[in-house]
């Protein structure tokens, strides 16, 4: 289940460092996910997870380290060559980030327009497939203001798709919503996983680390500070700050 | 009080002179709405430049703050006067700038646009400036996690819902450059303030001027109560999203 040395490596990130300013964010990050497998991050606020996701897909720029995908680096890439590997990087984000004058098809046309350069039509009959496949058909036509927030993210999910990305990175997406939407949101991932999906998924969902991941990384103060398989990782913690953290979390 | 209605609404003097002041209309009407819109072209270009984060386009950037602070900072008029009192004579400047005779009109007329335009320009770049920053940056960072470029996500995702949000401040600026196009009058272009001021000289009555009030009335009033909707919509809008 480890995700070092056990076949090639679809995602590779070795010694990631990032500072803002002063602030040092990652301090020497290390993480490896197999082509299929699910890794989730797990960690209190502000301990870099959400930089970390930036990062790989270079929303944020890396002062050290090297990230490499298919084992090729991707650190230096600018320009259209950046766009082209974002366009494999698939990135899902809290507060969903949908583009609020368009409608929930137009937000997943829109991109296979523009950087796949497919005509409306194909465009449109793509982006209905992928909005059928996340449960949303019906909502087509609606503008994201009138969605709620569950439905928002899972089109977010079904515009990341429309790159057919070959990694998908997930941040937090469950957390800005209200309890009863999550479930749909986190039946999507799911399936994803289930259909062999290589994903990296920043979560707070202990149950779905525990039941989707193939293994789980808890970070702390910008570094991986334990990782291993979810089984012992949740029930045998060996760091004293991952029990702590799992206490506070699993037993609010 | 009828020496009041005299000197304002007389009647005759607005009949004898109708046709003249409409004429003078025409001409503030064709100066707003021409350079109106190369305004809104200049002050989109000089807003791009303005936000560019690029860092090769670093002097661009410097260049437009400068262009727009020095025209946001000094009088229409001195520009005016400035472009008409010189440009003729510098010699090594092509003849269609010098002296403009561009579709049958006057290089006064044309002055009075490139003015207004260079002008209007900064105070527009302004308030596209402030509709493009205004966008959340999670929209610029969504589209290019999606591989976008940079300008694939300007020109689709960021400058839609930025002049969305600026059509009310634009029609208000347009409404402004509207009422200040009668200061090219003052190098000779005939609009509604100087047939007005003509009719004046000849008549000693001000019943003509009124009348070009009243014109400017009939086009600044609906246009301001249109900017009034917009924005309560908007207002409404955002309040609903968030309750
Ligand atoms: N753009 C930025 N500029 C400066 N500091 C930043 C920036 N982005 C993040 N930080 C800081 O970096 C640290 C790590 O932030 P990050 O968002 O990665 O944490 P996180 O683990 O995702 O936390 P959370 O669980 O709250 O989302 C925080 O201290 C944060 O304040
Ligand atoms: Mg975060």
């Amino acid at each position: 289940m480890s995700s070092d040395g056990s076949g090639a490596a679809k995602l590779r990130i070795s010694g990631l460092h990032k500072r803002f300013g002063e602030l040092h964010v990652l301090r020497g990050v290390d993480v490896s996910v197999r082509a299929g497998a699910v890794v989730s991050v797990i960690g209190p606020s502000g301990s870099g997870k959400s930089t970390l996701l930036r990062c790989v897909n270079r929303l944020e720029a890396i002062d050290d380290g090297e990230i490499f995908l298919d084992e090729k680096p991707i650190t230096r890439l600018r320009g259209a060559a950046l766009d082209q590997v974002r366009r494999r990087v698939g990135m899902v984000f809290q507060h969903f980030n949908l583009f609020p004058h368009r409608t929930a098809l137009q937000n997943v046309a829109l991109p296979l327009r523009v950087v796949c350069g497919m005509s409306r039509a194909d465009a449109e009959r793509r982006a209905r497939e992928l909005l059928e496949q996340v449960g949303l058909a019906a909502k087509a036509d609606e503008r994201p203001e009138r969605l709620s927030g569950g439905q928002q993210q899972r089109v977010a999910i079904a515009r990341a798709l429309a790159m057919n990305p070959e990694v998908m990175l997930f941040d937090e997406v469950t957390s800005a919503l209200d309890p009863e939407l999550v479930t749909d949101v986190l039946d999507v991932m799911r399936n994803l996983a289930t259909q062999g999906m290589t994903m990296l998924v920043v979560t707070h969902e202990m149950s779905f680390a525990k039941d989707v991941s193939d293994e789980v990384l808890f970070m702390d103060h910008g570094i991986v500070a334990e990782r291993g398989a979810p089984a012992t990782l949740f029930t045998a913690p060996s760091q004293e700050r991952t029990r702590r953290f799992l206490d506070r979390v699993l037993h609010p | 009080m009828d020496v009041f209605l005299a000197q304002y609404f007389d009647l005759t003097v607005i009949r004898d002179n109708f046709d003249k002041v409409l004429l003078g209309f025409w001409v503030t009407v064709q100066l707003s709405l021409i350079a109106g819109a190369f305004s809104l072209i200049w002050g989109l270009v000089l807003a791009l430049a303005r936000t560019t984060r690029s860092r090769a386009l670093l002097p661009l950037r410097v260049m437009a703050i400068g262009y727009i602070d020095v025209f946001r900072g000094i009088p229409l008029l001195l520009v005016v006067l400035l472009i008409s009192g010189s440009l003729p004579f510098i010699s090594f400047l092509p003849a269609w700038i010098r002296a403009p005779h561009l579709f049958g009109r006057p290089d006064v007329y044309w002055f009075g646009v490139a003015s207004l335009t260079i002008t209007y320009g900064a105070y527009l770049a302004e308030v596209y400036r402030a509709g493009i920053e205004a966008v959340p940056r999670g929209q610029t960072e969504a589209a290019r996690s999606l591989g976008m470029s940079q300008s694939s996500a300007l020109r689709h995702v960021v400058l839609p819902q930025a002049v969305r949000t600026v059509v009310p401040p634009l029609l208000n600026d347009f409404i402004a450059l509207m009422k200040d196009t009668s200061l090219v009058q003052v190098i000779g272009v005939v609009e509604v303030v100087r047939a007005g001021r003509e009719v004046q000289g000849e008549t000693f009555n001000s019943s003509a001027l009124t009348l070009g009030a009243v014109m400017f009335l009939l086009i600044t009033m609906p246009l301001a109560r249109i900017v009034d909707r917009r924005l309560n919509n908007g207002r409404q809008r955002l309040s609903g999203g968030l309750a």
